[in-house]
């Protein structure tokens, strides 16, 4: 190992910083410009975010006033890259729906699935759009557009939705298989449930035949004594309506009681005075169902 | 000379390999690991932020008080305390984890002013004056916050709330979902059906003696006689006591003279006021500006400027600001939910006078107290009965006290009788009668009794039992006197229940024959009226019903309303089994869609918004599924 006195020492170092110094200031001051410039881009990024988010909250505040479109308008123009605009877009397309102007609410939802960073808030738009296009006729492209949504956790949505254009489309067979998916990836919604229950597939042994009329009373003549020899006779459905004849005695169960001469007009059944939704029928069917499985 | 040899050595290739060893771990992980003490606290990771054991217990332990408190004493502590909850929670907090970095990576951010404008709103900060300062800062403090981690918190789930907003609240309802909604929720059934009725059956069922024996045969251990205990009990009743309690004149007039004021009538008073009124929500400077008026509105009175009717009349007129007023009436105390009007009332000396505003949630007060009734004491004589009553609770309630220790004393310390405690307390050992383990009458029907009597302590050891307080005020004392084992039931003991098992049995098997032979006869074409007719059923036709027919069994409607829809010509078959165990044969006839009047435009409008906000927080609640498995997640369960 060499030994150096101080002034050689001294001397390298001179030498060192001759060759290397301005190269360490630069640094230095380049280093310290993308500090501040990094911390004056943030701070100014935040504070557009938060005047966003103001304008934001004053246009949902204004929702169901006149200016609820304007105000989102505005904050459309003012931020677009920010996702404010995308959360308002949302908006919009509703307040431009429940105005039965389906045009405006497609525009606002293209405009969110071209523009929403997050994925599954395009897909969301994406099964609106479905819904909107649906109403105003445009079933292929409808059926398209659920086609591209991908996020696996909206399965059941999009499942859901297929099965209603299905059935709009008198699709009986592909609309039971769209729902049972759609169950299969709810774990248990009642709404879908009901959908796939009234489509039931009719099978020899649940659909037959309307049965005849009961045979009118016969006193004079000894009953028959095995009525399934009866030749089934399609008759209409309101034909068969009866009124409900009396119990008989388990001792005469083989005799025809008297009934109602099939040909008396009969009246089709009085509807039953349906109890409104919020009483028993229709509220269990939406109320939240158990909490999906987030996967 | 130590750094010197140090420098001299850290030279070439051996230094820069330790040198860059070194830069990974603080590359990685930064210097602040070293000090964190690192991750084996965390009970989760997501993406970048950990949430601590501690941060975990506190959230637990707020939401278990929460759950206690709503769910009263009689929790099950299995719910508080078990697994399931745990994982509740965490899965809560790593949701709020989640959303909180889609909130920063969506740049979702609460400004300054929304902040405030926030923590001013919150119903628990309020005070009758609004938002209060101190109270923010005490409950802060209470639940163990800095002012701003709450505000950073605060700011996190207000920006996450408008995402939630935004996509809950744009969900659509489509017109043509709608009414297809209707359609299948209104959706009517024509229906006739025929009821077998199982009462029938078991009356009619018919069990031979072979078939007795050898279902006692082969389910013996079935039939046993319960094991059964006698007991002696002590009793003492409050109410026993108070009847031997007798109280004498004196005392009665000390107890009177004691509480006197209970026996009076409180001081009331009636009051005038002019009232400057506020909305709910008023703002800092409409607030500042009706305390000024109200001031020199008080003022003027107060100087003697204006009286304070004249002044009620002037506000009245004062066309700008809509100014509320006149009598009142009699103000008791507690009448108001703030206590500001009635501690200005009470601190009025004498009528006439009149108060400097008052802030009451409605707006600013001035008030006049307008007469005092004073304070009223009835005589002795008239409150006898309830002095007398009162003061015999009292006494029995410490004679009951006293004497219930001395019982819990005496049965403690002479564990093999209770005589002696008879003797002290001079109340008779009493006989219970046999009882088993689901009790038997007077105090064996309470099931503290039964499972103390059947304990080791009082039936194995056959010590006194402890004192059971079998409701408030009523205490009993047992040891055991006889026991009798569980013994075998003969066959005779047993007849009554065997049969009814085995009629019931046999009218099943019959029932489910019977619906069976319907249900295909019906299907070969027979009608259901007349094959109700012959197997003795019930035929009912209900025409068209609804789902929710109030007139029909519900699990026929279920059965009814997931038959496939017939064609036209044809039924629908189907079979339905009631809880009672009747047994149904039904048809639909024909379907009848919901029509778009069956709901008023009331109900449209909530089914439109129930349906909305279903649909609404399920995507969010798939936006939030999906983001969760996006962001990695790592939750360490057995930290918990």
């Amino acid at each position: 190992m060499e030994q150096y006195t101080d002034d050689e020492r001294v001397e390298d170092l001179r030498k060192w910083w001759t060759e290397n110094g301005s190269s360490i200031v630069i640094g230095i001051v380049l280093g310290l410009i993308a500090i501040f410039g990094w911390q004056y881009w943030s701070s100014y990024r935040n504070a557009q975010a938060e005047k966003a988010s103001q304008a934001y909250d004053a246009f949902v505040a204004a929702v169901g006033k006149s200016d609820a479109g304007s105000r989102g308008q505005a904050l459309l123009t003012d931020f677009p890259k920010s996702s404010y605009a995308v959360l308002a877009a949302l908006r919009l397309a509703k307040l431009a729906l429940d105005n039965g102007d389906p045009a405006t609410a497609m525009q606002r939802l293209e405009w969110v699935i071209g523009n929403a960073k997050l994925d599954e808030l395009k897909d969301i738009a994406r099964l609106r759009l479905a819904q909107v296009q649906f109403t105003t006729g445009q079933l292929t492209e409808a059926q398209k557009l659920l086609d591209s949504v991908t996020t696996a956790s909206l399965t059941a949505e999009r499942e859901a939705l297929k099965g209603d254009f299905y059935l709009a489309g008198n699709d009986i067979a592909k609309a039971r298989t769209a729902y049972a998916a759609a169950l299969a990836a709810s774990s248990g919604n009642r709404l879908l449930q009901l959908k796939l229950d009234n489509l039931a597939a009719p099978t020899p042994d649940s659909v037959v035949p309307a049965p005849p009329a009961p045979p009118p009373p016969a006193p004079a003549e000894p009953a028959k004594p095995e009525l399934t020899e009866v030749a089934p006779v399609p008759v209409t459905s309101r034909e068969a309506v009866t009124e409900p004849a009396p119990v008989a005695e388990p001792a005469s169960a083989t005799e025809p009681a008297p009934a109602p001469a099939p040909d008396l007009p009969v009246s089709p059944a009085e509807p039953v005075p349906a109890p409104i939704i919020e009483d028993s029928g229709a509220t269990p069917i939406l109320a939240p169902a158990p909490a999906t499985s987030g996967q | 000379m130590l750094l010197q040899k140090i420098r001299d050595h850290a030279k070439g290739w051996f230094a820069y390999t330790i040198i860059g060893l070194l830069i990974i771990p603080f590359a990685v992980w930064g210097i602040n690991y070293y000090f964190e003490g690192g991750g084996p606290t965390d009970v989760a990771v997501v993406g970048d932020s950990k949430i601590s054991l501690q941060e975990f217990q506190r959230a637990y332990q707020q939401q278990r008080q929460r759950l206690q408190a709503m769910l009263g004493s009689n929790t099950d502590p299995a719910l508080l305390d078990g697994p399931r909850l745990k994982q509740e929670m965490l899965r809560q907090l790593i949701d709020e984890r989640v959303l909180n970095q889609i909130a920063r990576d969506q740049r979702l951010r609460i400004g300054d002013q929304q902040l405030h404008d926030a923590v001013m709103a919150l119903p628990i900060f309020q005070q009758s004056d609004g938002f209060n300062r101190t109270l923010y800062e005490q409950l802060l403090r209470n639940q163990g916050y800095t002012a701003a981690m709450f505000e950073e918190g605060l700011r996190q789930s207000l920006a996450t709330e408008q995402l939630r907003d935004s996509v809950v609240a744009s969900a659509l309802v489509t017109p043509v979902e709608l009414e297809s909604l209707i359609a299948l929720l209104k959706q009517q059934r024509e229906l006739q059906y025929v009821v077998l009725s199982l009462a029938k059956y078991v009356t009619q069922a018919t069990v031979d003696d072979a078939a007795i024996t050898d279902y006692f045969e082969k389910n013996k251990e079935r039939f046993f006689n319960p094991e059964q205990v006698r007991v002696q009990f002590i009793e003492l009743k409050l109410a026993q006591i108070a009847e031997g309690i007798v109280v004498s004149e004196d005392e009665l007039k000390a107890a009177y003279q004691e509480q006197i004021a209970k026996y009076g009538r409180p001081e009331e008073r009636s009051a005038s006021h002019i009232l400057i009124p506020l909305p709910l929500n008023a703002s800092q400077d409409t607030v500042e500006n009706a305390r000024a008026k109200a001031q020199q509105i008080a003022d003027s009175i107060h100087s003697g400027g204006k009286s304070f009717d004249q002044a009620l009349q002037e506000t009245k007129a004062d066309p700008a600001g809509a100014v509320e007023g006149g009598e009142l009436g009699v103000i008791g105390k507690g009448m108001f939910d703030s206590p500001a009007f009635e501690n200005a009332l009470y601190a009025l000396q004498k009528a006439g006078e009149v108060s400097g505003p008052v802030r009451m949630p409605s707006g600013f007060h001035i008030i006049r107290l307008d007469a005092i009734t004073p304070a009223q004491v009835k005589p002795f004589e008239e409150v006898r009965e309830s002095v007398t009553k009162d003061l015999r609770q009292q006494q029995a309630e410490s004679r009951f006290y006293e004497t219930s220790q001395t019982l819990t004393n005496l049965g403690y310390e002479h564990p093999d009788s209770l005589e002696l405690a008879a003797q002290a307390l001079k109340v008779p050992i009493q006989d219970s009668d046999w009882f088993s383990r689901k009790g038997g009458e007077g105090i064996t029907a309470n099931p503290k009794v039964t499972e103390s009597a059947f304990g080791e302590e009082v039936l194995k050891r056959g010590v006194n039992s402890e004192p059971l307080e079998l409701e408030p005020s009523h205490v009993v004392m047992i040891r055991v006197k006889e026991h009798k084992d569980a013994t075998p039931r003969t066959l005779e003991e047993s007849r009554e229940d065997i049969v009814k098992v085995l009629r019931e049995q046999k009218a099943r098997e019959a029932i489910a024959k019977d619906a069976e032979t319907l249900k295909t006869r019906a299907a070969q074409g027979g009608h259901l009226q007349t094959l109700a007719r012959e197997l003795g059923g019930e035929f009912k036709n209900v025409g068209l019903v609804g789902r929710d027919a109030p007139s029909v069994d519900a699990a026929v409607l279920d059965v009814a309303f997931r038959l496939p829809q017939p064609e036209a010509g044809k039924v629908a078959l189907g079979t339905a089994a009631l809880a009672s165990g009747d047994q149904v044969v039904l048809e639909v006839v024909r379907v009848a869609p919901g029509q778009k009047d069956a709901l008023s435009e009331d109900e449209r409008k909530a089914l439109t918004q129930q349906l909305a906000q279903q649909t609404g927080s399920g995507q969010f609640d798939k936006l939030l599924g999906s983001q969760r498995v996006k962001i990695k997640v790592v939750t360490h369960a057995d930290r918990l």
